[in-house]
């Protein structure tokens, strides 16, 4: 079964379904999934530890687990913890994950940093550490990247963001080169309790992506998400958002038509009673 | 109406916080900043430099309002036929300019060209008599630049083919000196280029090219005097034009060409200039102008060289002598230049006739039936009739001109009319006769050259509301006869449309859509007869720019579709850019940063994009196959005469493992490059 596994995964890769995720070691968070994954300009705790130009924006310390499995097989599965910690000037953000089983997996930690540059401009970088490994003498390799993101707030309804991730082109030892990615994204809020993402992201391994998302809030109580994403397998996605005292728990559903469901769930804790995404 | 105008003035100041709150601006930036709008738009790289020279030189020696000429004004390319017009009116009607804040009242000028405006002109009194500061009180600057890549290309391995193996080192090498007075300017330029051999025997005076010019110019009669290596600029470029020109991207600024005349060669651009000695003579209405050129150029000598006569196959434009081959085309035919122009300048009316002679002692040869059609002519001579005329708010302009020996013409009928205060149409027709000398000529044209093409482009320029621009053009154009590429004769059309957009205080988007159709022959075709197919390209970019305190910041995305008549399906491209430009607060240092990515299927869906670079640098690269493109760019100034520039730009391609062809070609999947420059001012 492992050894299938991990054909599956090796054959996957050449198909285009990059099952470890073009974020190598981030896999995004259940509420940027339910919007296609277009969550490069969000500024909630997930987003914010993805493109973390965002964590200038969390001012509270702020902890959260994410748990994701890709069509439902647990060889397939991604878990992450990840803390956002308010240093002033700026926020800390430290992430660590895991994809994978036994036999493969990706280990990964990264160390963000994020601050206002200047009014209604934020921007952050960050340094992670991945690690691949293959049961027994087959492989092990290792990489360091790095990131960064910019985000601009024109306007009170307005959001631009642009992210790179791994630009200096780091290998992952002899497997071969890692991805570059590069997205753009906007944010547009229609009216308080209607937001719309749009982005476009591409990486050196597959085709660009043009991912829409749509969120309908009613008053901070509950969310509903819709997306779309033009690269597979994410197609359509849809999931629902809600806090809970100061926890906000987020669910994200996928559905490929032939290996199934892809459920992902978040949940962050801010240790503060104002807690609430911006 | 003085009185009124001065209140007005006032107020106009006392209300313009962002005048008042205005610094002392930095005019090399904003200089950066005019020429990138204009090279934003090209498609290839161009040297540039030369505009950038004349804006740095108006900012030393600023224009005076008062006394301004036409001609003068017209130097500043960013300004408008009608501004132009519009200035020289009020000026006419109100009399003397009390200051450049006043610009603002001149129809057709707005803040924002008063802001682009201010280092380059005053409102000073009318001019003097000439003194000895005019020719002795310039200034002097030198610049080197030193520029190499990283990896080594296979031409310069000892094992590469004698013939073609790079003789010298892949560090390319320019500098350049320039005097510059309110009527003298002198400048000498030096270029090494990369795998050129230096100092070793191979050139008479050890680096391949070495450039000079003196110019006075504004001395009594003399209007100017150039001797050296120069250019010259007449009409819409039909009888002659040796200089940059842009594409039809810019004719949404307006069709109309600006001739500058006589002006200096200050490039490191190293073929289709002057030298010897040219002058214009300013008598009444009439400037005289008279040059001549006397050089050995490049030429491809052929094998077969008969008694007496030397025999070419092609004039090689690109400047380099690398290795044996290309130093055997080294200024080995001598060429002659001679030509004269007389303009009348008569209220709003300019007329010009223009006269060429040209003969280059070579024989062409070439057998190919494509070539045989449209040979390299050795020997053209031609006459050219000039004119522009301002009526109202239109201006009406036009040259023809005819080769006499090969009976050839070529006629440009073009108008830019402004209908309202927000709304322009340009109009040009043109048609160039197959056999229509290209060689120093530049017309307005979707080819080549100023040949085998007819065309009708009409540009339209909106403000739609304040802070929204559209523009956009339409062209039909068809090639009479076959061309390079193309073996019968073939149509096209294009279409462009901009959008852009004042979003913010600090944020501009810009939306821009270009379609072209043409023909070309089909690929790898193995019958005598080659079929032409159409080929279809379309271009989507959307571009935001944004200036957050001292960080400016510009996000670029295009998309490039390409398909033919044998393609079943669009190929595609993507590119995603990112710039930023930082210059922090009280430190002599400017930062630019770019990251991008790209997938293009094809060469075919390759997709441009302006990148800064350093003065006089100007950099398109095209982005092709798959991958990340790196740029950094440092520039520091220390005390005011000395600034310092350095640069790395890194490419990575995920599906090549060599890059380029013949002795360029690299192994691996990066190409990378360092350059260095240095500037002192004294």
């Amino acid at each position: 079964m492992r050894i299938g596994t991990i054909l599956l995964v090796f054959a996957l890769q050449p198909c285009g379904l990059n099952v470890s995720a073009q974020f190598l070691e981030r896999p995004i968070s259940g509420a940027g999934s339910a919007l296609g994954g277009s969550w490069l300009a969000g500024t909630d705790f997930w987003s914010a530890l993805g493109n973390q130009a965002g964590l200038a924006y969390r001012e509270q310390l702020e902890m959260g687990v994410h748990y994701e499995n890709r069509f439902m097989l647990s060889e397939l599965g991604t878990s992450m913890i990840g803390a956002a910690l308010p240093v002033k000037p700026g926020t800390l953000g430290l992430t660590f994950s895991h994809f994978g089983f036994t036999g493969y997996s990706l280990i990964g930690a990264g160390l963000g940093y994020g601050m206002f540059l200047a009014k209604g401009l934020s921007a952050g970088v960050s340094v992670a550490y991945t690690r691949m490994q293959i049961t027994g003498d087959y492989l092990n390799a290792q990489a360091v990247t790095a990131e960064a993101g910019i985000q601009y707030h024109p306007a009170e309804r307005f959001t631009i963001a642009v992210y790179a991730y791994n630009p200096t082109g780091s290998t992952l030892g002899d497997v071969g080169n890692l991805t570059s990615l590069m997205g753009v994204a906007l944010i547009y809020y229609p009216s308080r309790y209607v937001m719309l993402t749009i982005q476009v992201d591409d990486d050196t391994q597959r085709k660009p992506a043009a991912r829409i998302g749509l969120e309908m809030n009613a008053n901070q109580k509950a969310a509903l998400r819709l997306g779309y994403s033009s690269e597979r397998p994410e197609g359509f996605t849809v999931g629902v958002g809600f806090p809970l005292k100061t926890f906000i728990i987020d669910f994200g559903l996928s559905h490929h038509q032939r290996l199934g469901f892809t459920p992902k769930l978040s949940v962050s804790y801010a240790f503060s009673k104002t807690s609430g995404k911006k | 109406m003085r009185p009124i105008a001065i209140l007005i003035l006032l107020t106009l100041i006392l209300c313009s916080p962002a005048i008042l709150s205005q610094q002392v601006p930095d005019v090399q930036q904003l200089v950066d900043n005019i020429v990138e709008e204009y090279a934003a738009n090209l498609d290839s790289e161009q040297d540039l430099s030369e505009l950038v020279d004349d804006l740095l030189l108006l900012s030393e020696k600023p224009l005076n309002l008062n006394t301004v000429s036409e001609e003068s004004l017209q130097k500043l390319f960013f300004l408008s036929e009608f501004q132009i017009n519009s200035l020289l009116s009020y000026r006419d009607s109100t009399g003397k300019i009390m200051s450049v804040y006043e610009l603002q009242l001149v129809p057709g000028f707005d803040i924002i060209d008063v802001e682009h405006l201010m280092p380059f002109v005053v409102a000073g009194e009318p001019e003097q008599l000439i003194t000895p500061a005019d020719i002795t009180g310039g200034q002097s600057e030198w610049v080197a630049r030193l520029k190499s890549q990283l990896e080594t290309p296979v031409g310069y391995s000892s094992q590469y083919s004698e013939i073609s193996r790079y003789k010298g080192s892949k560090l390319a090498v320019n500098t350049r000196y320039r005097y510059r007075a309110a009527k003298l300017q002198v400048g000498i330029n030096t270029e090494k280029d990369a795998g050129e051999p230096f100092f070793d025997g191979t050139f008479p005076l050890g680096i391949d090219y070495f450039s000079g010019y003196i110019m006075v110019n504004d001395i009594g009669m003399i209007k100017r005097l150039v001797v050296g290596d120069y250019r010259a600029e007449f009409g819409q470029g039909l009888t002659f034009w040796n200089s940059l020109t842009f594409g039809k991207l810019s004719s949404i600024y307006g069709a109309h060409r600006r001739g500058r005349g006589l002006a200096p060669h200050t490039s490191a651009y190293e073929s289709l200039f002057l030298q010897g000695v040219g002058a214009t003579v300013e008598i009444g209405k009439f400037d005289f102008s008279l040059f001549g050129s006397y050089q050995r150029i490049d030429a491809n000598i052929s094998d077969t060289v008969s008694t007496n006569n030397t025999y070419f196959s092609s004039l090689p434009e690109t400047g380099y002598h690398r290795n044996f081959s290309e130093s055997s085309n080294r200024k080995t035919l001598p060429e002659l230049v001679i030509g004269g122009n007389i303009t009348l300048n008569h209220r709003r009316l300019r007329a010009a006739a223009t006269f060429v002679f040209d003969s280059i002692a070579g024989n062409y040869a070439v057998n190919l039936p494509i070539y045989r059609l449209a040979p390299v002519a050795t020997r053209t001579s031609r006459l050219g009739l000039a004119w522009e005329y301002y009526y109202k708010c239109y201006h009406f302009f036009g040259e023809i001109g005819a080769d006499l020996i090969s009976s050839s013409s070529a006629i440009l009928l073009g108008s830019d009319l402004k209908l309202s205060n927000t709304v322009q149409v340009s109009l040009l027709g043109r048609s160039y006769s197959k056999y229509y000398e290209n060689r120093y000529t530049a017309g307005l044209a979707e080819g080549s050259g100023t040949s085998n093409e007819e065309g009708l482009l009409t540009g339209l320029n909106v403000l739609v509301a304040k802070g929204w621009r559209a523009s956009g053009y339409l062209d039909l154009f068809r090639f009479p006869w076959m061309r390079y590429g193309v073996y019968s004769p073939s149509v096209g059309r294009e279409v462009m449309f901009q959008s852009e957009h004042v979003l913010g205080r600090n944020l501009q988007g810009m939306v821009r859509y270009r379609y072209k159709q043409a023909e070309r022959n089909v690929t790898g075709s193995n019958t005598p007869i080659v079929t032409v197919i159409n080929q279809f390209r379309q271009n989507l970019r959307g571009q935001f720019s944004y200036q957050v305190g001292t960080i400016q910041l510009k996000t670029t995305m295009e998309m490039s579709f390409y398909r033919t008549d044998s393609l079943e399906n669009y190929e595609r491209g993507y590119l995603i850019a990112q710039d930023l430009a930082f210059k922090p607060e009280g430190y002599p240092i400017s930062i630019y940063l770019r990251f991008a990515i790209f997938d293009t299927q094809s060469w075919d869906t390759r997709v441009y994009a302006y990148e800064n670079d350093m003065l006089y640098s100007f950099t398109v690269p095209a982005y092709y196959s798959n991958g990340t493109r790196l740029m950094s760019l440092l520039k520091i100034q220390f005390r005011r005469n000395i600034d310092l520039w350095l640069r790395y730009s890194l490419t990575r391609y995920s599906l090549l493992d060599g890059i380029g062809s013949g002795p360029e070609q690299t192994t691996g999947s990066t190409s990378s490059e360092v350059k260095g420059m240095i500037r002192l001012r004294f």
